[in-house]
């Protein structure tokens, strides 16, 4: 590894010491489960130290955002091959959210039931900009998306929740 | 602004950061508009409600939490974090959207009285200093008169922030300007961070939306209400570590410490009118800055608000955009202390050409800078990040021409546009 990656590796760490709850949460929130979060994060990492060993690396700008993408990715990864997205049935949906939470995982529990309400596409913003702590313009820069198409995401999906919120209080 | 733009710009409300003309003029919209009203309301319950709010509510109270099979703890710990920011930050305005039970309620009137003020003007006295940062505050320090002026006019917001004989911030609706007397004037878009943490104590609300939340964070936090023929009085405690006013206190190395603020309304009106914040670090208690007599909607000039002084601007959007992209490719990938080592040689040198952009607001006070550190060598570079420092504190022997020897510190930080290191203080 020459001087200038090992520079990189520095603020890569520094990135990963700064952001690791975020992308722990976020990790968790999309994959329903902790060891599986810790997994992924791992994955992430070993796959962003790689990405120094080659020479493409100083294409990248955002070291940051360049982690979420890679995290974002691994956990689709991971779903789509334990098709997870359908842990929660749709058929229970919502009836939990007035239940008292009695641990965090009640809370997740909470949450990804009104986050199944919407399509996924608008979930993943909402994750990102939620437990990621990504601003709007970060999502777009992680997801590669222009940054209205982000905005409009969140919205209709915060529009979406709340209607699925109403309707289950009537 | 109208309904079409309103729903346009309302998502911006629910971004990491809020642009503060976007904030006034949907507040200002909002008063007016009982439907759009309502619809940031609705959307900011669904916002709140996807947050992981009964796991820190639980840990709040301290009752002991469950062991899990899974690893939820770190997350919990973010939560924490997440939720100080999005109460603190993200939910300016305290409408019933906003963290609300009966304890945070109190201030609730309070808030809806002083955040519909056309314009207001009051003097702060600080303990910090003439020409540090605005977010700058020291229990050691003597006070400082800072002269704080705000206007709102057309859904456009103006204001005025001078310390006495010494920095000062100018919002003209558009740009922003920041000027030391004779050393620094430096102007940027609306959206440039001149006054960092301190912008809290632009807006009243804010000040009393903070205790609010922290009310509503953690029953360690607690207010108590007395009152007299004229006035009212709340006098808030936070003793809820890091949860308190840290973030008006961003840089100010509230850490462990306890705050206690009083503050004082006038019954007939419902205003904010006084305001005494003290700092108790290990049972010393310090008053840190107190405002006297808020004057609100008072006749202002928008000329005389804004007025700047007559020099030469540098738009600090233009500071690095000259660089060329090898150059900026190597300034990129600097750690703190390299950027450190390279701006001090630089001005050590003579020869700052190779640390244009990092000392791009000390440009007028250079050739005294260059002077001062003549002939002296730097090293042993290390590197401190301090959590309520968006920078980095970069530690350092200085070793002067006799010989002497000392130990200083330079704060830089490279949230810009392009991601290098730039100066901020310690020079």
């Amino acid at each position: 590894m020459n001087q200038e990656n090992n520079i990189t590796m520095n603020k890569l760490a520094e990135h990963l010491r700064r952001e690791q709850p975020h992308l722990m949460r976020y990790a968790c929130y999309r994959l329903g489960d902790a060891d599986d979060a810790k997994d992924a994060l791992q994955d992430a990492y070993l796959k962003v130290c790689g990405k120094l060993s080659n020479e493409k690396s100083s294409e990248v700008k955002d070291w940051r955002n360049y982690i979420f993408r890679t995290l974002s990715n691994i956990c689709t990864s991971r779903l789509s091959l334990s098709s997870r997205l359908k842990m929660i049935p749709l058929d229970a949906r919502l009836e939990m959210t007035d239940l008292p939470a009695e641990s965090n995982e009640a809370d997740y529990q909470r949450i990804a039931q009104l986050l199944v309400e919407i399509p996924e596409e608008q979930a993943e913003v909402i994750r990102l900009r939620i437990y990621g702590n990504n601003s709007f313009a970060d999502v777009a820069e992680i997801l590669s998306l222009p940054l209205p198409t982000v905005k409009s995401r969140f919205l209709y999906g915060l529009e979406k929740i709340r209607k699925a919120m109403k309707q289950t209080k009537h | 602004m109208n309904c079409k733009e309103f729903k346009d710009k309302v998502v911006d409300l629910f971004d990491t950061t809020i642009d503060m003309q976007t904030q006034t003029e949907c507040k200002a919209h909002m008063a007016e508009c009982p439907e759009c009203k309502a619809y940031y309301e609705e959307l900011a319950e669904t916002f709140k409600a996807l947050q992981p709010q009964e796991a820190l509510a639980k840990q709040s109270v301290s009752s002991p939490v469950a062991k899990h099979r899974h690893l939820w703890r770190p997350i919990a710990a973010a939560a924490v974090f997440l939720l100080g920011f999005v109460i603190g930050w993200s939910h300016l305005f305290s409408t019933s959207a906003v963290a609300e039970t009966p304890r945070g309620q109190i201030f609730e009137q309070w808030i809806k009285s002083v955040q519909n003020v056309g314009s207001f003007q009051m003097a702060v006295y600080a303990r910090t200093m003439p020409n540090d940062n605005f977010a700058y505050f020291n229990p050691k320090a003597d006070f400082v008169r800072i002269d704080i002026g705000l206007l709102r006019q057309n859904d456009s917001v103006f204001y005025r922030m001078e310390k006495q004989n010494g920095r000062a911030i100018v919002f003209d609706g558009k740009d922003q300007y920041m000027w030391i007397p004779n050393a620094l004037y430096v102007k940027g878009p609306r959206a440039a961070n001149f006054l960092e943490g301190f912008v809290s104590l632009l807006y009243p609300e804010r000040l009393l939306s903070m205790q609010k939340s922290a009310i509503d964070f953690s029953k360690k936090n607690d207010v108590v209400r007395t009152e007299t023929d004229s006035t009212i009085t709340l006098t808030f405690k936070g003793t809820e570590k890091n949860h308190d006013l840290q973030q008006l206190l961003e840089t100010g190395k509230m850490g462990d410490c306890e705050v206690e603020v009083e503050n004082v309304f006038t019954k007939n009106d419902g205003l904010l009118r006084f305001i005494k914040l003290w700092v108790v670090d290990k049972g010393q208690k310090t008053l840190l800055l107190y405002i006297e007599n808020i004057q609100y909607n008072v006749m202002m000039s928008r000329a005389n608000l804004t007025q700047i002084p007559d020099a030469q601007w540098m738009d600090v959007t233009e500071v690095t955009s000259a660089t060329a992209s090898d150059r900026l490719n190597n300034l990129q990938n600097e750690t703190a202390a390299q950027a450190a080592q390279r701006i001090l040689e630089a001005i050590i040198d003579g020869d700052t050409s190779n640390a244009s952009e990092a000392l791009a607001y000390y440009k007028n006070v250079l050739p005294a800078l260059i002077k001062n550190m003549k002939g002296c060598k730097v090293s042993n570079f290390k590197e401190r990040r301090d959590g309520d420092y968006v920078g980095t504190y970069v530690f350092y022997t200085l070793m002067h021409p006799d010989g002497k020897q000392e130990q200083k510190h330079i704060a830089i930080r490279n949230d810009n546009e392009k991601h290098i290191w730039i100066a901020d203080g310690g020079l």
